[in-house]
């Protein structure tokens, strides 16, 4: 129904330009715990990260952390707008969430390994799949979507559905 | 019977009257009784049948092999494999499930915000009962009762976007949301109740007392400490064990103001995840019939006979000091 890249937020003040994919799974598995480790200054990374129950934190763990288990440190946090506002009122932390509540905070570009270039979530990388933390949302129905389900999704789908998700900071589909 | 005991002691009333209303109060008096009975049995009966529930739900964790595969009794609360001793990860390849964090994390936030409340609340009692003047006391008295109406997500929530960065600008910890934060918050539920229960039992000591203490001599603030405080202990005990089982069993303010990181440590100053916040972080998505499931019904179980025993215990103590007192005096 549309795309959403999953942005990295960091404090406004923080001196990264850029985290690669590798960087990120350290931090987020405990293997990197300063923040001089990935060109910032000398400060303990403090990273937030959601609830168990939230389908951002299984795809984080599966895309970025290749299934590995979070280090025990990672603050959970009920919601990506508490993660949100952790991370802009403290200079040493790192969250992730998506791109739609980037709000006071800055996202920092993200590489897929050491040698690729470093992408900014946008809606032409997303919508390109070129930022490597890109996620399609789906709607689920119980078998083919009939009567109303199917002009809801129908509506959703078409030019004004799109348009609203991309007022609240979803991308829009690519028109095929 | 009483009733109309008292109708014919008093001389206005004639002699037929009581005799034609006496079936009637009879009858009412019979389904006064029944209602208020049946009343105390609903809260008995709800408290039966949601034990039956969570203890059924939890049962599989000591009784299911399948479960076992991934979680036993040992597993819960002793070290696992060797290099993650004590972890809470329910969502992985390999499930961890170890209940010590969460019992730690939920010991250390509660032990700070009842260290907190409780001098607070205390000595805020004794202020408006024994020192206060009227005026005063009809201030602070409501103001600590309208502390008790605001929902534990706004606590929570002001904790999460306020005190935690006061104190984090002040000391400087590395987590900005960590057991003090969350301690601090969950005095602020605690206190109303400590306050409230503490300044009744306060209240209630009666008049004689302070003025024969006043009548020997003794001023203001040794009465209080001496004649007042120590017959009012069971109420002020009691007090206390309430607003113990209020913040262990809080849930809104320690999941969003305590970091939720369910790490085992001793130190004030790292993150926690409790029991309650995370029997409410991960029940939303838990697969029904998942061992997760059960396991967070086994933890949803420990921490009822937790405060089970707790509230037991201080019964216990208030009434053999509430012995004590009365063969004292």
């Amino acid at each position: 129904m549309a795309l959403d890249g999953i942005a990295i937020y960091v404090h406004q003040t923080c001196p990264v330009q850029v985290f690669s994919q590798a960087q990120l799974k350290a931090i987020y598995t405990g293997q990197i715990t300063n923040w001089k480790e990935v060109g910032g200054s000398d400060m303990r990374i403090v990273p937030y990260s959601r609830e168990n129950n939230s389908g951002t934190y299984v795809f984080f763990k599966e895309h970025v952390l290749g299934n590995e288990d979070f280090a025990r440190e990672i603050q959970t946090l009920p919601g990506t707008a508490a993660v949100v506002n952790a991370v802009s009122k403290d200079p040493a932390s790192i969250g992730y969430g998506g791109i739609a509540y980037a709000t006071g905070i800055r996202a920092v570009p993200v590489k897929k390994d050491e040698n690729s270039e470093a992408v900014p979530a946008t809606l032409q990388t997303v919508q390109s799949g070129k930022y490597p933390l890109s996620r399609n949302l789906f709607f689920y129905t119980i078998g083919e979507p009939q009567g109303e389900e199917k002009a809801f999704i129908d509506w959703v789908l078409s030019s004004e559905g799109q348009k609203i998700c991309e007022a609240v900071g979803y991308y829009p589909l690519v028109r095929k | 019977m009483r009733s109309s005991g008292v109708l014919s002691a008093s001389p206005q009333v004639t002699v037929a009257e009581p005799l034609t209303r006496r079936g009637t109060d009879a009858l009412n008096d019979r389904i006064a009784a029944l209602v208020i009975k049946g009343s105390a049995f609903v809260a008995i009966l709800a408290l039966i049948l949601i034990f039956v529930f969570i203890g059924k739900e939890a049962l599989p964790v000591l009784t299911s092999p399948e479960v076992h595969e991934e979680v036993s009794l040992r597993s819960l609360f002793m070290p696992q494999t060797p290099e993650a001793e004590f972890t809470w990860q329910p969502v992985s390849e390999h499930p961890k499930y170890s209940l010590m964090p969460l019992l730690a994390g939920t010991l250390k936030v509660t032990v700070i915000a009842v260290l907190i409340a409780i001098p607070l609340s205390v000595s805020g009692a004794i202020f408006t009962a024994e020192f206060a003047s009227p005026w005063a006391r009809e201030i602070i008295k409501p103001a600590i009762e309208i502390l008790a109406g605001i929902p534990s997500v706004v606590v929570g929530f002001f904790c999460l976007m306020v005190v935690a960065g006061w104190l984090h600008s002040a000391f400087g910890w590395t987590y900005r949301l960590n057991a003090i934060t969350a301690g601090v918050g969950l005095a602020l539920a605690v206190i109303p109740i400590v306050y409230t229960v503490s300044e009744d039992a306060f209240s209630s000591v009666p008049q004689a007392y302070r003025d024969g203490s006043m009548a020997m001599g003794a001023s203001n603030w040794q009465t209080a400490s001496r004649v007042v405080l120590p017959s009012a202990m069971p109420g002020v005990l009691a007090a206390c064990v309430l607003g113990f089982g209020r913040a262990i069993g809080e849930t809104m303010i320690v999941l969003m103001a305590s970091g939720n990181a369910a790490v085992l440590s001793f130190s004030a100053t790292d993150s926690v995840r409790t029991f309650s916040a995370t029997i409410a972080a991960e029940l939303g998505e838990v697969v029904v019939g998942s061992p997760h499931y059960f396991v967070l019904f086994f933890v949803g179980a420990f921490l009822f006979i937790l405060t089970f025993v707790t509230n037991l215990f201080g019964h216990w103590w208030v009434g053999r000091l509430q012995k004590k007192l009365q063969g004292a005096s």
